[in-house]
C-alpha cells in the first residue's frame, strides 16, 4: 500500500469517526514514529475492523470502469462520425479542410476551454464532467450494489474517497486526464476508421473556396504538412496541391498517387495534431497525478486532526509522583462554619500578626478604641526576630488576656500555627484571635477560611469562641461578632 | 534531572497557585490537586512538555513552603556563623532532617531546588511582603540557581505589585514575570520562557525550539477552532426545511429545525472545549437539558433575544421568538432574497387567520423555513465569545465559562461580509449536514467558504 492510498485510508477512518477521533486501537509503543506516522498506522490497523480498503478498491474500479466505458463509446463515436462523413460526401470527393477542419476545431476549442479551467485552478473540479461522472456512479451503485445500502458507512466512504481523490489539485489531473483520454479515444476511432474507410473506398480530395485566395490555401496545406513531411509521410507537391482545387483539371494524370498523398496527409495530420498531443497531455496530467498523490498530505490543521495529536502524540507527559508523604495528613476542620464566638475580652494585649498596610491602620483605630492603653506600642510580628522577641517577653506581660490581629483572607500555615501553639504554650492568658476581614473574598471563600482558621485555633489550642471575625469592607468602620 | 531537557523546580509558599501555574502550562486539567489552602500539595510531582523526540521541559509541583521563617534560622545557624556557601547548608540541613521532622515538607522543596536546572518563585501578588516571603527568597539564594520570580493573581494583587518589584530587586531577582493563572493570556506564558532563555544562556536553542513550538500549537489550536465555528455558520444558515403549507405542517418543522440547531451548537461547543482541552463541567449549565427549560442559554428563547438587546414588539417579536424565517417563494427559489426573517413568521403566529388564510390563499405548494437572521447573529455572536473566553483562560480555572451575549458587551460586532456570508450559506443548501440529502460534493467550495470564515475570526483575534 502506498502513501497516498495509506493517507486515503485515514481519511477513510475519519468519515467512519465523524467528527472527532472515538475509536480505539490497541495500544503499542509507537513513541519513535511521527505524529503523520502514527495516524497513518493507526488507520491500518481500524481498517482490519472496518474494512475500509477493500471498498476503496471497489471505488476504484468504478471509476477505471467508467473511464473505460466513456472511451468505448466515444471511440464508436469517433468511427461514426468519420463513417457518417464519408457517406454524406457527394459521389467520391471529399473535401479536404473540411474533413479536417470537422475533426480538429472542436477537438481545439475544448483544447482551449480545458486550458482556460485548468490554469483556472478550482472551476474544473465543479464542472459537469465531474458531476457528471459521479452522479452515474452514484446511481449505478444505488441500483447495482446491495453493499451500499447494507453498510452503513458505504455512502459517506463513498464521498470521502471521491472528496480525497477530487481534491484540489489532484481534482485537476483525474478531470484533465480523463477529458484527454476521451478525446485520445475519439480521435483513435476516428483515424481507425479513416483507414479503414480510405483502403476500401476511393475517394478524390479537393479543396475549395469562396473568399480565400488560392495562394492562401497552398500556404495553409503547405504548413499543416510540414510536420508530417519531416517525420516522412508522403505529402502532396505543391502541383498536387494545384491539381487537387475544386475544378481544376489534372493535367498529373496521376489521381492515384494523389489520392494516396491527400490520404497520408489527412491520417497523418489527424494523429499529429488530434490523437498525439491529447495523448501526450494525459501522459502528463498521470504523470502529474502520481506526482500530486505522492505529495498529498493530510490536512493535519483539521480540528479533527488537531485532535487526534493530542491523543496519540500529547505533548504532556505524566513524571509520576516523588518525594510522598509518609505520614497521613491531618484532617481539615471538619466542624461546623458558624461563628463561635462571645466578644472581645474586657481587656487585652494587642499584638498584629503578618498584617498589611491597610490592615495596620484598621488594627490602630481599632485598639484606639478598645485597649487605648497600648494605641502606640503594640506589636506588629512579621518576621523571625520579632516573632522570637514576642515569645520571650509574653510572660512578662501582664494583661488579662493577648489578642492576635490576624488576616482572615490568608490561609493560615504551618509556620503561623508553630508561632501561636508556641504563643499559647509559654503563658497561660487565653488567646483570642481577630480575623480582619478585608470583604476580598466571596461569601463561599469565607467560610472555607474561616474553617481553616477554626481548624488552626483546634490545633493551636484556642477556644474556638475566641475565634472573632472583624469586617473592615463596611465602610462606616468596624461591625464585629 | 534529565540532561538533554530542562528541569524547573516551582517553588513558593502555600496556596500560591503552584500546582496552579503547571497546570495552566501543561494544559492539563487534572495536572494534581488545587485547593483554596495551605498544604494541598505534600509531594513533588513532574509533568513534561515536549520539545521534540528526545527533550522536554519538565516542570516539578512541590509542597508549599510553610515555616521557612524557621528553616531560615536553622540554616543560618548551622557552622556557627562561619562563612560556609548556601548549597553546603541545605545539604547539611538535609542531612539532618531526622532532627526536625516537622520541617519535612520543606526539606522536599530543597531537595528540587538542587535537583534541578531552575527555579519558578510562584508568588501571590495579593500578600503584602511579609518577612516570612523574604526569607523563602533568601532560602532559594542559597541554591544558587537561576530563579524566575512568577507574580500570580495579578488582577487581584495589583495594588501590591510595585512593593514586591522593589522588594525583589532588592534581593537581587530582576527577572520576574507577571503570570496569572486565571486570567491567561499566550504573550505572558512566552515571556517566561524568554525570560528562562535569558537566565540559561546554554539552553537558548532549546527554548527558542520551545517557544516556537508553543506559538505554532496555540495558532494551530486557534485555526481549528475557527474551523468548527465556520462550520457551525455554514451548517446552521444553509439549512432549511421543506414542509408543506399547513399552520400544523410548519410548526413541525420549526420544531425540528431548532432541535437541529441546537444540538449542532451544542456539538460544536463540547469539540470547542475539547480542543482547548477544558472539562465539559467548565460551562455555566451545560448539563442542564433544554426539553426541561434548564438551558438558560438557549438559543431559541426569547429571554436570550432579549438579552441580545433585540426589541420584541407585536408580531415580528413572535416570529423572531421561533427563530425561523419562512420563504414564501415556492419550491426550488433559493432564500437569497430572504431578508424578509422572522417578520413573516410573526404574521403567522400572531394575527393568525386573517395574515396566515391570506397568504396561504396566495401561494400554493411547499414552503421552506430556514433559520433568520436574528438567530444566526445570536449564533455566531455566541460563539465568538465563547471562543475568546477559552483563549484566555487557564487550565487553573474554576469559574464557569459564561458565552452568553448581552447587549451591553460592546463587542457584538458582526463581521463586514455577514450579509454576503449569508446570502451565499443560504443558496447552497447542500452544503449543511443537517439537511437530509446533501451527501453532494460540492466540499471545495464549502472548504473555501469556511475558510474564509475562519479566517475572519482568526484575523479579529491577537494571536501573540
Ligand atoms: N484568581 C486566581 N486564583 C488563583 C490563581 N492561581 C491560583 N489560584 C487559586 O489559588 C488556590 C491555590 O492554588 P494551588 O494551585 O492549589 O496552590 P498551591 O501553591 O499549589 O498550594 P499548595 O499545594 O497548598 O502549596 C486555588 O483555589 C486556585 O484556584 C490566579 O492566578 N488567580
Ligand atoms: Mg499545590
Amino acid at each position: 500500500m502506498n502513501r497516498f492510498q495509506q493517507i486515503l485510508l485515514a481519511e477513510g477512518v475519519r468519515a467512519v469517526e465523524g467528527d472527532s477521533p472515538s475509536l480505539a486501537e490497541h495500544a503499542e509503543d509507537k513513541s519513535a514514529l511521527s505524529f503523520e506516522q502514527l495516524v497513518l498506522y493507526r488507520a491500518g490497523q481500524l481498517d482490519l475492523r472496518l474494512q475500509i480498503s477493500p471498498l476503496f478498491v471497489h471505488f476504484k474500479r468504478l471509476f477505471v470502469n467508467l473511464s473505460f466505458f466513456l472511451f468505448f463509446v466515444l471511440f464508436i463515436l469517433g468511427a461514426g462520425s468519420v463513417q457518417k462523413l464519408f457517406f454524406s460526401a457527394q459521389g467520391t470527393e471529399v473535401n479536404f479542410f473540411w474533413a479536417f477542419a470537422l475533426f480538429f476545431i472542436p477537438n481545439l476549442l475544448t483544447l482551449l476551454l480545458w486550458g482556460l479551467f485548468y490554469f483556472q485552478g478550482t472551476a474544473l473540479n465543479t464542472g459537469w464532467l465531474q458531476r457528471f461522472s459521479l452522479f452515474s456512479l452514484k446511481s449505478f451503485e444505488k441500483r447495482f450494489n446491495q453493499q451500499s445500502s447494507q453498510n452503513p458507512h458505504y455512502w459517506s466512504l463513498f464521498r470521502c474517497y471521491f472528496q480525497v481523490t477530487f481534491s484540489r489539485s489532484l481534482g485537476r489531473y483525474q478531470l484533465s486526464a480523463l477529458t484527454h483520454l476521451l478525446w485520445f479515444s475519439y480521435f483513435c476511432g476516428a483515424t481507425l476508421m479513416l483507414v479503414v474507410m480510405l483502403a476500401t473506398h476511393q475517394v478524390d480530395f479537393v479543396w475549395q473556396t469562396s473568399i480565400l485566395s488560392v495562394q492562401s490555401f497552398q500556404w495553409l496545406t503547405e504548413s499543416l504538412a510540414y510536420l508530417p513531411n519531416l517525420l516522412g509521410f508522403p505529402v502532396p507537391t505543391i502541383e498536387q496541391i494545384q491539381q487537387s482545387h475544386l475544378g481544376a483539371v489534372n493535367l498529373l494524370g496521376d489521381a492515384e498517387n494523389t489520392r494516396f498523398v491527400w490520404s497520408s496527409l489527412l491520417i497523418s495530420s489527424l494523429v499529429l495534431y488530434g490523437l498525439l498531443p491529447r495523448l501526450l497531455l494525459m501522459l502528463l496530467m498521470r504523470f502529474l497525478l502520481t506526482a500530486g498523490q505522492n505529495k498529498f498530505s493530510l490536512p493535519l490543521t483539521n480540528p479533527y486532526y488537531v485532535q487526534l495529536r493530542q491523543l496519540l502524540k500529547p505533548n504532556v507527559t505524566s513524571l509520576g509522583i516523588s518525594d510522598p508523604d509518609v505520614c497521613v495528613t491531618q484532617p481539615a476542620y471538619q466542624g461546623s462554619m458558624e461563628k463561635h464566638t462571645h466578644g472581645l475580652p474586657e481587656q487585652f494585649y494587642p499584638v498584629a500578626v503578618e498584617l498589611s498596610e491597610k490592615q495596620l491602620i484598621q488594627v490602630k483605630e481599632h485598639i484606639k478604641d478598645y485597649a487605648p492603653d497600648y494605641c502606640d506600642s503594640f506589636r506588629h510580628i512579621s518576621d523571625y526576630p520579632s516573632q522570637q522577641k514576642l515569645l520571650a517577653d509574653i510572660v512578662n506581660i501582664n494583661s488579662d488576656s493577648v489578642l492576635l490581629y490576624l488576616s482572615l483572607q490568608r490561609a493560615p500555615d504551618r509556620g503561623l500555627l508553630g508561632f501561636i501553639k508556641a504563643l499559647t504554650a509559654r503563658n497561660n492568658k487565653p488567646c483570642y484571635l481577630l480575623l480582619i476581614n478585608d470583604g476580598l473574598l466571596s461569601a463561599e471563600k469565607l467560610n472555607k477560611r474561616r474553617s481553616d482558621w477554626y481548624g488552626l485555633a483546634q490545633q493551636a489550642d484556642v477556644s474556638l469562641d475566641n475565634v472573632i471575625q472583624l469586617d473592615c469592607s463596611k465602610s462606616n468602620g468596624e461591625a464585629y461578632e | 534531572m534529565s540532561n538533554s531537557g530542562l528541569s524547573v523546580a516551582v517553588v513558593g509558599h502555600a496556596n500560591a497557585g503552584k500546582t496552579s501555574l503547571i497546570r495552566t502550562l501543561l494544559r492539563d486539567t487534572d495536572f494534581g490537586e488545587v485547593a483554596d489552602q495551605a498544604g494541598t500539595t505534600r509531594h513533588v510531582e513532574g509533568g513534561a512538555l515536549a520539545i521534540d523526540e528526545t527533550k522536554n521541559l519538565a516542570l516539578f509541583d512541590t509542597p508549599g513552603l510553610e515555616d521557612s521563617m524557621r528553616l531560615f534560622y536553622l540554616l543560618s545557624t548551622f557552622f556557627d556563623g562561619q562563612s560556609v556557601d548556601g548549597i553546603e547548608r541545605l545539604n547539611y540541613f538535609l542531612a539532618h532532617l531526622s532532627d526536625y521532622p516537622e520541617l519535612e515538607q520543606e526539606a522536599k522543596v530543597l531537595r528540587a531546588l538542587l535537583n534541578n536546572d531552575i527555579i519558578f518563585y510562584v508568588i501571590d501578588l495579593r500578600e503584602p511582603v511579609l518577612g516570612k516571603y523574604r526569607d523563602e527568597l533568601h532560602i532559594l539564594s542559597y541554591a544558587a540557581k537561576p530563579v524566575i520570580p512568577v507574580l500570580n493573581f495579578t488582577i487581584e494583587g495589583a495594588a501590591n505589585l510595585e512593593q514586591w518589584k522593589t522588594q525583589l530587586a532588592r534581593l537581587n531577582f530582576h527577572a520576574f514575570v507577571s503570570f496569572d493563572n486565571v486570567h491567561f493570556k499566550f504573550a505572558d506564558e512566552l515571556k517566561i520562557y524568554q525570560k528562562m532563555q535569558t537566565l540559561l544562556a546554554e539552553k537558548e536553542v532549546l527554548l527558542q525550539e520551545l517557544i516556537n513550538q508553543r506559538r505554532q500549537q496555540w495558532s494551530e489550536l486557534f485555526t481549528a477552532a475557527g474551523e468548527l465555528v465556520g462550520s457551525l455558520f455554514i451548517e446552521c444558515a444553509s439549512l432549511r426545511y421543506k414542509t408543506l403549507n399547513g399552520e400544523q405542517e410548519i410548526e413541525q418543522a420549526t420544531a425540528k429545525l431548532q432541535q437541529a440547531v441546537r444540538e449542532a451548537e451544542k456539538k460544536c461547543v463540547r469539540r470547542l472545549l475539547k480542543l482547548y482541552q477544558f472539562r465539559k463541567g467548565d460551562l455555566e449549565n451545560s448539563h442542564l437539558p433544554v426539553e426541561q427549560g434548564g438551558w438558560e442559554l438557549d438559543l431559541f428563547s426569547a429571554d436570550n433575544l432579549q438579552e441580545f438587546g433585540i426589541k420584541l414588539t407585536g408580531n415580528i417579536a413572535k416570529g423572531a421568538g421561533l427563530g425561523v424565517a419562512i420563504d414564501l417563494v415556492t419550491a426550488g427559489m433559493t432564500l437569497g432574497a430572504a431578508a424578509v426573517t422572522g417578520g413573516i413568521a410573526g404574521a403567522l403566529w400572531g394575527v393568525k387567520q386573517r395574515y396566515f388564510d391570506e397568504i396561504q390563499a396566495k401561494i400554493k405548494g411547499s414552503r421552506y423555513i430556514c433559520l433568520n437572521d436574528v438567530t444566526l447573529q445570536v449564533l455566531w455572536l455566541r460563539q465568538v465569545k465563547l471562543l475568546q473566553a477559552l483563549q484566555k483562560r487557564g487550565h487553573a480555572s474554576f469559574a464557569k465559562i459564561d458565552y452568553q451575549i448581552t447587549a451591553q458587551s460592546g463587542e457584538n460586532e458582526l463581521p463586514q461580509n455577514w450579509s454576503k456570508w449569508l446570502r451565499k450559506a443560504r443558496s447552497h443548501p447542500n452544503w449543511s449536514s443537517l439537511n437530509s440529502q446533501s451527501t453532494d460534493l460540492a466540499e471545495n467550495n464549502r472548504l473555501l467558504f469556511m475558510k474564509e470564515l475562519c479566517q475572519e475570526l482568526v484575523k479579529g483575534e491577537s494571536l501573540r
